[in-house]
């Protein structure tokens, strides 16, 4: 009862929030000075004042400013996010075409951030000052300082052109035909429709961009843990379980790390929200289909609504990741279980 | 501990093995292009660029214009045709058992279809048909088309892969219509979008936005059939990263490298380098009027400027030499163009303009420019080239860089004294350029409040000259007329640079359709 009347709070206290997104949005487009005419016709058909004013009229671009925000906050409230300037298909579309690609690089991101990133802070932390240590924490650091765009290229040239180890970019071979569309994430409808080669090609082709885009998030997770690792050991009850005669491994782990999965699920929350809402240089250089790259097409080409409408999904997706950490702090600590 | 290190390597080293093999030969060709630049693939509402390609491929146009000689007109789905003395009717005479690749005969009612689908659907290409009164179908291989002026233009808007003949039973069936009210009550781009209904040589089985297009072989294609199997293309954004593609073998072509790498492409004997001369224009305009421009409303002052620029500074260290240098505003290989008719640099020659002008100091301009680059080059590079010549001559450049549509935007409201831009034709006739260079009304010479009589009455006299000898004249002082007047100063012609594996063969570049995949064959 407790759980679900916070989660409906939760919700309800979105909504005012998502209004505010829009009006800020709006306010941003009607702040530029320039004319959407010039991206819906072509440069030809702008010589023709009868083709531009029948455009006009289509898009409703000849009304006041608050009758077009009306009519866009209620077409959002129908779950009608408008036609791209860009495409002509509706954004709604658009945006479901490019999510999978963004989820299943950002699932793949942040499940070898986690695989790589928390055996190794644990490592780090409980050797304090080891060799390991030191190492892990100059790679850490390493990782979160190069550009991305740099280093994927610098990894596709090592392990793509020169050593042949890995496929080049896209999410696929390119003589192969992609499985059979079910939830649009390649692994999953491979599996489900039991393409095995194409399954292999599609994890194949995304180690790479994982690993880079993933790397980021590794050294935070690695350096969060690391330092509530060494906090947590040096607490009483580290030292009463050690008494009691446990090993080592059972203190770390059955121990220490419970505790460190506070700050560490904070961080995930954000780093997830962060990974789905795109990652247009990694995406650009992997040629991958994502949702970043189609926002950074869509504002450099001022698409209106689908800059509106991604917004909206990005601001949509880190309300949700965000309600989920606070759930799961439920979950892992039964302290905040009882505040309630 | 070691023991789970080593399945790890093993692990890793089967699934490497597992992906590399994967590189069959199943005569399927790989093509890296734009497909990000793709909107639709239905021939009534595309109006971009990587679509030419691939309605060349599984469309037909009744005229086509050969790559080696753009100026000619060569028989397509039509065998012949006339033109009325008027100029206002045109009779088309069909080849006779040409079969769409759903097995529909194609015949003058499929013709008509099209073309007036095209025109009421008004979308971005449909002023291809706007000059289109009626259509009247003689017999299934005769159709009469009536103008509502002599467009001596016509038969090379024909060639334009908008005026494709598609199959009217299959549009129909999904959706389409021609009637008058096309444009709310055709549903057919959904179909169009994903299959194609043509008789071209290939078959569209696929588009997935931003990814791929995927097109097969149409066995009784009645030339012949193609020697391609198929024909996947993708989006590759990265020049270096689609040779390293094409040097693994991935992929079989790569359209649009950047210009520093194709010494990297000639180097490799596995790699062709192909050079496409395009038609795209980039020019620089400077207003005529006194209140926007200030001393740019002086000729002198414009010509001084044309003076100043170190054309062959662009060409060849900023281009490597890979580009043209149009004439003034008709570009090279179109009917009439005439390099001579341009400026060379002469600073000394720009001094005494500036002199004469009175504005010996020198004086400040802007030029103002979209984030888009010129022939391949960026702005900002471009920008500082400008800056550094006409330095050089007392004039102080600001360089004004802005989106794309910002700047657009107020070109077109006309508050832009000085701008660096591009141009792009529709068609292969010279009015393409012409009708937009030239009249105060319409076009970029609006934008920058061009109001010369001289080129307008040129322009208007060859737009409607059916005598060629006469229009290739009449061309000929249209573009002195545009040197003297110093609004409009080309700068280049972008070359589009192609890398293919040396196993292709016939790849022909073609300023229209950029490639044509029927004549291409891949060899062992």
């Amino acid at each position: 009862m407790g759980l679900s009347r916070y989660i409906l709070r939760r919700i309800l206290l979105a909504i005012p929030m998502l209004f505010g997104i829009t009006l800020v949005m709006f306010g941003m487009y009607n702040l530029t000075r320039v004319d959407p005419i010039v991206m819906i016709v072509g440069e030809r058909q702008l010589n023709n004042p009868e083709i531009v004013e029948a455009a006009r009229e289509r898009w409703g671009l000849n009304r006041p400013a608050w009758e077009q925000y009306i009519t866009y906050v209620t077409n959002y409230v129908r779950g009608d996010f408008g036609l791209s300037f860009l495409t002509r298909r509706p954004v709604v579309d658009d945006l479901m075409l490019y999510l999978p690609a963004t989820i299943e690089l950002g699932m793949m991101s942040l499940l070898f951030a986690v695989a790589a990133g928390i055996p190794a802070g644990v490592l780090a932390g409980v050797r304090k000052g080891s060799l390991f240590d030191k190492a892990a924490w100059v790679v850490s650091l390493f990782n979160a300082s190069l550009p991305p765009f740099w280093t994927g290229l610098i990894v596709l040239f090592i392990f793509y052109y020169y050593l042949g180890l890995m496929p080049g970019p896209g999410r696929l071979d390119p003589r192969m035909d992609a499985p059979i569309t079910i939830t649009g994430l390649y692994t999953i409808d491979a599996l489900l429709t039991g393409n095995w080669t194409a399954f292999w090609s599609a994890l194949h082709h995304l180690m790479l961009p994982a690993f880079i885009l993933g790397s980021f998030t590794l050294a935070i997770v690695m350096r969060v843990t690391r330092a509530a690792i060494i906090d947590e050991m040096r607490n009483d009850y580290i030292r009463t379980a050690r008494s009691k005669g446990m090993t080592e491994r059972r203190v770390v782990i059955g121990h220490a790390l419970r505790n460190v999965m506070i700050p560490l699920v904070t961080i995930l929350g954000l780093a997830l929200a962060g990974l789905l809402s795109g990652a247009v240089m990694t995406e650009t250089v992997f040629d991958w289909p994502g949702i970043g790259t189609y926002l950074v097409k869509a504002a450099s080409a001022l698409d209106y609504p689908a800059i509106q409408g991604g917004t909206l999904l990005i601001a949509v997706i880190y309300i949700i990741t965000n309600l989920a950490v606070d759930v799961l702090y439920g979950v892992i600590d039964p302290r905040v279980r009882h505040e309630r | 501990m070691a023991k789970r290190l080593l399945l790890c390597c093993i692990l890793l080293l089967v699934f490497s093995l597992s992906a590399t093999a994967f590189a069959q030969d199943d005569g399927i060709v790989i093509i890296a292009d734009d497909v990000e630049g793709i909107v639709t693939l239905d021939p009534g509402r595309a109006y971009e660029v990587t679509n030419l390609t691939i309605h060349h491929a599984t469309y037909e146009t009744l005229i086509n214009v050969p790559a080696a000689d753009l100026t000619a007109l060569e028989p397509g789905l039509a065998e012949s045709w006339e033109v009325s003395d008027d100029g206002l009717v045109y009779t088309f005479h069909l080849r006779d058992s040409v079969t769409f690749s759903s097995g529909n005969a194609m015949t003058a009612e499929d013709v008509r279809f099209s073309w007036m689908r095209l025109k009421n659907i008004k979308g971005n290409p449909s002023f291809y048909a706007d000059a289109v009164t009626g259509i009247e179908v003689i017999d299934d291989l005769t159709l009469e088309v009536t103008l509502s002026v002599a467009t001596p233009a016509f038969l090379s808007i024909v060639t334009v892969p908008a005026m494709s003949v598609t199959d009217s039973a299959v549009v129909m069936a999904n959706g389409g219509t021609d009637a008058a009210d096309a444009d709310v009550t055709d549903t057919a781009q959904e179909y169009l979008d994903q299959n194609s209904a043509g008789t071209g040589p290939f078959i569209l089985t696929g588009w997935v936005p931003n990814t791929e297009v995927t097109m097969v072989r149409n066995d009784t294609y009645w030339g012949g059939p193609a020697a391609l199997a198929g024909v996947t293309m993708i989006q590759v954004n990265d020049s270096t990263t689609a040779l390293q593609q094409l040097e693994r073998g991935d992929i079989d072509i790569a359209i649009n490298i950047e210009k520093d790498l194709a010494d990297m492409v000639t180097a490799n004997a596995d790699l062709t380098l192909i050079q496409g001369q395009s038609l795209n224009l980039a020019y620089i305009a400077m207003t005529p009027d006194e209140t926007l421009g200030g001393p740019l409303a002086n000729a002198a002052a414009r010509q001084a400027i044309a003076y100043a620029i170190d054309y062959d500074g662009i060409s060849d260290g900023l281009l490597l030499g890979y580009t043209d240098r149009p004439a003034a505003m008709l570009p090279v290989g179109v009917q009439g163009s005439d390099p001579s008719a341009r400026y060379e640099r002469d600073l000394d020659q720009a001094r005494a303009l500036l002199e004469e002008a009175g504005l010996a100091d020198g004086f400040d301009v802007t030029i103002s420019m979209g984030q888009g680059g010129t022939c391949g080059i960026p702005p900002e590079t471009i920008g500082a080239k400008l800056q550094a010549d006409l330095a050089e001559v007392g004039i102080n450049v600001t360089v004004d860089i802005q989106q794309s549509s910002n700047f657009l935007t107020a070109y077109r409201a006309q508050e832009l004294p000085a701008v660096l831009s591009t141009w792009s034709p529709d068609y292969l006739d010279a009015t393409m350029w012409s009708d937009y260079f030239s009249f105060a009304d319409v076009g970029p010479s609006f934008r920058i409040m061009m109001d010369v009589p001289e080129i307008a009455d040129l322009a208007a006299q060859a737009s409607n000259e059916t005598d060629q000898t006469v229009r290739t004249d009449l061309y000929g002082q249209y573009q002195q007329a545009h040197v003297d007047a110093a609004v409009f100063v080309p700068l280049c012609q972008n070359r589009i640079l192609i890398a293919t594996s040396s196993q292709i063969e016939n790849f022909v570049f073609h300023p229209v359709y950029f490639y044509d995949l029927y004549a291409m064959s891949k060899g062992a």
